[in-house]
């Protein structure tokens, strides 16, 4: 196996860890919020270098320099290809825009010290080569919204779907760590094997390896959970866990490739259950109003449909769920920032009921949020719609008819997504009496950058569908190994 | 310097005009650049006279040259395996004098709207939103597939909805928005279903791999039930940008916004973009008489519906929305006839007049008094003999039907929203009771 030039993913995990530590002692929140910022900058560059080093190896896998390789068979423990080297940079993107625009009411150490320690875990999970580093990623990544207060509503329902998530991911490292050890192999829990599973144990691992990418993408029957967890206090921890999309990441790295011919036969399912999910909560989408619960229920409907795209196992659907991936993540950074924003502004009287007229005093946090509403559910000009474009041609095509339930959902989301953008920015402001200020100069900047990112790349898609192919292809491959049967 | 002005640059420069100004006046607004009406009006006076010379010099060297079409980009705008979406222009003989007549109307009504909207707070928003329609508008004439389409498409349904929500301290308009567009977007499926089919069973949908001949003698590779299924699919699509029966009833509500982006959307271009569509799939419908009866069908009770509704109201831009309507009913029997040139000079036909209508409308009861007296206060009213032809019992029916505007959206509202708002509040509240969130707050009534 190839290598990257240096330790690189290593000091990209550490760096946030670093920063958390540094916000544990200094006694000046907005000076830690500084530091916090400058190491996400720092990590994001050196993601983006690792993300140059895998485009130009054509998306191949590059571990770790042998330095770090102790345990497990003197395997890496991390490694970048294809497949996790856009999600990192991404994740450590919307980290670093978080960090910058979160109002300074939220920024304390704790806030900092569990949005640092989220990511780092979530970046070792999407670098791990290893399930071991994969698990502990995916259980320290869900710590901080476990342990927030416990006045927070919701929190329980919440709790419970993580902490199963967990429980399922740990049945099924120990179940594919046994079926390594009696095929006997040496690293039973590297990621890069494949094979070893088609043991009787092997359809049960792939069962809680599936289960644990249910719940944690909460999907149907537990999508309430994204409600529960939007309620939190602060919006801006668990909206970053829900953009990890670490189940999603589950499905492509280990379920497909570690269980083709499982997987041929399951992920038809697994599409359809997604299908009725994203459908489903785009119809609940109508019982809400609160922003919160709206861009719950929006935000869980769209990620359905990524995981939908992806049980498709074709080129267009992984191509199309890779490129909505990124999609959804910067634009609900974005509406997640702006919502949080105005909860400040307007102190408490935030309720979405009747026309709040925010536009007359806000007009820049309505149009990004008008802008990066209406990209998740595919504005022509942006990213969204290549995206959309993709991930409907590969959903309508893998499931003839029932596939038709996309358009339904996407239609929906798109009167949801603009239905909150009526309710918070059109009509008489009544409430600040145009008093509120627009985007603060650091606001302007992080969430223009978002939008420019969206609207470069749907002016130009093929140079993000482009880095993307080497991981649309492999799990394209992994899938063509079993022919997928219809459901 | 003839070999530099091609057809291909004259109509990429037609479209992309509109396009970049909305990118300048757009992004210049986010950095914290608001330019002056002046320069505001002056640029798009420049950019809307220059797309008009080129949109006429487009006419006049493919006139000269004996071109039927000509197409203008580059192959694959993003591709992943063996699929690709094409980035191509094209026009022929059916785009072209919409093409035309879209960069001149819209032109005309940026003059219009220096005097109409001087001083107005969102001056700066309705000419950045104009210009926007104007670019989605001109990249569904120009688009040389239907998956280019899809994206002029939506821009003009984006637009539209905000123009609507332009007086944005009403509740009203914002509530018509919403309206315009849950319509737009439902209504939508049908076209991006339709392109996936297109997509699906021809491999491409280019309208070159599509279609063969040149319009208006084209015909469709595909035939029988797959031409059937993506005609009423298209149909739908057209249905909802071009207020069809029975989903007519955002039509009215979009007059909430200001004048000329009535005239232009509702009067003008954004209406005919639904009648363009069927013109364009027009081989589909010839390849399927089932497709065809229904937009014979679609239509004409459209143009009943428009008509009658129409003589029932009692303001002058809904008056007008109806009457749309009811040519647009016409248009679309025309379609269905298979009448393509007629069909097109009504459009264009309608587009102008319509245009002068809706920009004179506030001033109608002006000119009406004007009239009345330079007539001597002698104005007979017209086509009342017809009403006198029907029983009055019919008369006091039709009336009653035609004041409520036909009940659509009652019966919309009624089976449809109703019990998916029901549906979803019941859902809502057992899976609350389920988990340990608190109950829902749900809503009332939608927001349409």
């Amino acid at each position: 196996m190839s290598e990257l030039q240096a330790p690189i993913l290593t000091i990209c995990i550490a760096l946030p860890l670093a920063a958390a530590v540094v916000a544990v002692r200094t006694k000046a929140d907005l000076y830690a919020r500084n530091i916090s910022a400058g190491a996400m900058a720092l990590t994001l560059l050196l993601l983006l270098e690792v993300l140059r080093e895998v485009s130009a190896a054509g998306g191949r896998m590059l571990a770790e320099p042998r330095i770090l390789r102790m345990f497990d068979g003197g395997g890496a423990w991390l490694m970048a290809d294809g497949l996790n080297a856009v999600p990192m940079a991404l994740f450590a993107a919307v980290t670093l825009v978080t960090l910058i625009a979160a109002p300074r009411r939220d920024i304390n150490r704790r806030f900092l010290i569990s949005l640092l320690t989220l990511t780092s875990a979530t970046l070792a999970a999407y670098a791990a080569s290893n399930l071991l580093v994969f698990l502990v990623g995916w259980i320290v990544a869900v710590l901080p919204a476990l342990l927030r207060p416990a006045a927070e509503r919701g929190r329980r329902f919440a709790g419970l779907v993580l902490v199963a998530s967990a429980i399922s991911l740990v049945a099924a490292v120990i179940l594919i760590g046994l079926a390594g050890i009696k095929a006997g192999v040496a690293a039973p829990l590297s990621i890069n094997i494949s094979g070893v599973t088609n043991s009787a144990g092997g359809a049960w691992a792939f069962v809680f390896l599936v289960l644990a990418a249910i719940l944690r993408e909460r999907i149907f029957p537990f999508h309430r959970a994204t409600v529960a967890l939007f309620e939190s206090n602060s919006l801006l921890l668990p909206a970053l866990l829900v953009n990890s999309h670490l189940g999603i990441f589950l499905i492509a790295r280990v379920a497909m490739p570690f269980f083709p011919g499982i997987a041929a036969d399951a992920l038809p399912w697994l599409g359809g259950l997604a299908l009725l999910t994203a459908l489903y909560t785009a119809v609940l989408g109508l019982a809400e109003r609160e922003p919160r619960r709206v861009l719950a229920m929006l935000i869980t409907s769209q990620s359905s449909a990524i995981l939908a795209g992806l049980a498709t196992a074709s080129h267009e659907g992984i191509g199309g769920a890779l490129l909505q991936w990124i999609v959804l993540v910067v634009s609900s950074t974005v509406l997640i920032a702006v919502i949080r924003s105005l909860e400040v502004r307007v102190d408490g009287a935030f309720d979405g009921y009747g026309f709040m007229g925010l536009a007359s005093s806000m007009p820049r946090l309505a149009v990004f949020f008008a802008i990066s509403g209406l990209t998740i559910v595919g504005l022509p000009g942006t990213l969204g719609f290549p995206g959309e474009d993709l991930l409907l041609h590969g959903v309508l095509a893998g499931y003839p008819g029932w596939g038709a339930a996309l358009p339904v959902a996407i239609a929906l989301n798109a009167y949801h997504a603009f239905r909150l953008f009526a309710r918070l920015f059109l009509g008489k402001d009544g409430l600040t009496q145009n008093t509120a200020r627009d985007a603060l100069p650091r606001e302007r900047w992080a969430l223009s950058a978002c939008l420019v990112f969206l609207v470069l790349g749907g002016l130009t898609p093929q140079n993000v569908v482009s880095i993307q192919a080497p991981a649309t292809n492999s799990l394209v491959r992994n899938a063509e190994s079993s022919p997928v049967p219809q459901p | 310097m003839h070999h530099f002005l091609t057809p291909r640059l004259l109509l990429t420069c037609t479209v992309l005009t509109p396009g970049l100004l909305f990118l300048t006046l757009g992004l210049g607004w986010l950095l914290g650049w608001t330019p002056r009406e002046a320069t505001i009006v002056r640029s798009a006076k420049l950019a809307y006279g220059f797309a008009s010379v080129t949109a006429l010099g487009l006419i006049a060297s493919m006139w000269f040259a004996g071109l039927n079409s000509v197409s203008a980009g580059k192959g694959a705008w993003y591709a992943i395996h063996r699929f690709e979406i094409p980035l191509v222009l094209f026009v022929d003989w059916l785009s072209l004098p919409l093409i035309a007549l879209t960069v001149v109307l819209v032109g005309l009504v940026t003059v219009f709207s220096k005097r109409y909207m001087h001083r107005d707070p969102g001056f700066h928003r309705f000419f950045v939103l104009v210009h926007l329609f104007a670019f989605g508008a001109l990249l569904v004439f120009a688009a040389g597939s239907f998956d280019l389409l899809v994206g002029g498409w939506e821009l003009i349904c984006v637009s539209s909805a905000l123009l609507v929500a332009y007086f944005q301290k009403r509740p009203e308009p914002a509530r018509s928005a919403i309206r315009v567009f849950i319509t737009y977007r439902i209504c939508d499926i049908g076209l991006m279903i339709g392109a996936f089919y297109l997509h699906h069973l021809a491999g491409s949908t280019l309208y070159t791999s599509v279609f063969t001949g040149s319009w208006p003698s084209q015909a469709s590779v595909m035939q029988g039930g797959s031409a059937t299924l993506i005609g009423l699919l298209l149909l739908f699509a057209a249905m909802g940008k071009s207020a069809q029966v029975p989903v007519s009833g955002w039509m009215p509500r979009a007059m909430e916004g200001p004048t000329p982006s009535s005239a232009i959307f509702y009067g003008a271009i954004s209406v005919h973009v639904g009648a363009y569509l069927l013109l364009r799939a027009q081989p589909l419908l010839t390849a399927s008489s089932i497709a065809s009866a229904a937009v014979i069908v679609v239509g004409a009770l459209s143009a009943i519906h428009g008509t009658m509704v129409a003589r029932a109201c009692t303001d002058a831009k809904t008056s007008l929305a109806y009457s749309s309507i009811s040519q647009l009913g016409l248009i679309f029997v025309e379609i269905g006839f298979g009448l393509s040139w007629l069909a097109l000079l009504h459009i264009a036909g309608h587009a102008i007049v319509r245009t002068l209508q809706f920009l004179k409308a506030p001033s109608a009861l002006h000119e009406f008094h004007e009239i009345h007296a330079a007539a001597g206060g002698h104005l007979v009213k017209t086509g009342a003999h017809f009403d006198t032809l029907l029983p009055a019992r019919l008369q006091l029916w039709l009336y009653r039907l035609a004041l409520d505007r036909g009940h659509h959206d009652a019966i919309l509202d009624r089976f449809v929203a109703g019990p998916a708002r029901r549906f979803a509040i019941g859902m809502a509240s057992l899976e609350e009771r389920l988990t340990v969130t608190r109950a829902p707050r749900p809503e009332r009534a939608l927001d349409v």
